[in-house]
């Protein structure tokens, strides 16, 4: 199954991206995201739960193809994509749940920003609460993709009421489980330099959290 | 010292990079926080020195060798 797919993906790939430089092509990735699209959520699902991190396979190949048709294309992929994630998001088959998580986050870089705040706003409670699901991958791709919220649109972020419970959940999640580590710290980095605030700030969203933030980095590294 | 694996050698080393991007976003109000964190800091790598002659295998000493570098960035930030 993985050369039969590779081939055509990397094609894709390869006109996604090109529609990024040529106008030309530009329309035509937009044509072609109308009926690859719903079949890169699809091979989403065909995760190999024995890869590596490292290993390249259908379900991350679809990843990267959506992600960059996600950025070719930008708005117009939001609906055929949200459709999926929600039709998928409490499957009872992990493979499903973790597809539609991993489809959220694919598409945080390319439409634009005030088209997807009030979804990531309703998103940010769903996914935090995910990072608890009963699959490890599931809860590793919800951390992921909240790490790709708060790289790409962190200002759908409000710092009142959703930072401390994500603050909270990353940083259980880094004590909790290796295979969900890595997720986590890469989502934390981000935040830490997200909420910064201005050089030289008295004070930043993050400052309330700052010392329980080291103490439990700290107590991480003496491992 | 204990060997430790692959896996927790990156985790350690992502979580002292996390811990340079908290510092080094750091609002003037955290500054006291991050003194005693550098004090921290200089008394884990102060213990890694006896370590560097009870170390024997190439393992260990890669180990110790990527611990004490994430240390003193830790320190420098």
């Amino acid at each position: 199954m993985s050369p039969l797919c590779d081939t055509p993906l990397t094609i894709l790939q390869t006109q996604a991206e090109g529609g990024t430089d040529l106008r030309p092509y530009f329309n035509f990735a937009r044509v072609a995201a109308r009926e690859v699209v719903p079949v890169l959520l699809e091979l989403l699902a065909q995760q190999d739960e024995d890869a590596a991190d490292e290993d390249y396979n259908i379900s991350r190949a679809a990843y990267q193809c959506l992600q960059l048709f996600a950025q070719t294309v930008g708005g117009d992929i939001v609906q055929v994509v949200l459709g999926f994630v929600e039709r998928n998001l409490r499957h009872d088959d992990w493979h499903w749940r973790d597809a539609a998580v991993s489809a959220f986050g694919a598409i945080m870089e390319g439409p634009d920003d005030k088209m997807l705040e009030p979804l990531i706003k309703q998103a940010l409670p769903v996914l935090i609460q995910m990072m608890e699901d009963t699959a490890v991958q599931v809860q590793d791709s919800a951390a992921y993709t909240l790490g790709r919220i708060c790289e790409n649109v962190s200002d759908a972020i409000d710092p009142q009421t959703h930072l401390p419970p994500l603050v909270r959940s990353l940083f259980t999640g880094l004590s909790s489980n290796p295979k969900m580590a890595s997720s986590c710290c890469w989502a934390l980095m981000n935040l830490a330099d997200r909420f910064a605030g201005e050089p030289g700030a008295n004070v930043n969203p993050l400052s309330a959290h700052f010392p329980d933030s080291v103490t439990h980095i700290l107590r991480v590294t003496e491992r | 010292m204990a060997s430790s694996s692959d896996g927790d050698a990156q985790l350690r080393m992502a979580a002292y990079e996390l811990l340079n991007a908290f510092v080094t976003n750091a609002a003037n109000d955290s500054l006291p926080v991050v003194a005693k964190l550098s004090d921290i800091v200089l008394q884990r790598l102060e213990n890694t020195i006896p370590m560097q002659q009870q170390i024997v295998s190439v393992d260990d000493r890669n180990t110790l060798e990527e611990i004490q570098t994430s240390l003193t960035s830790a320190l420098l930030v």
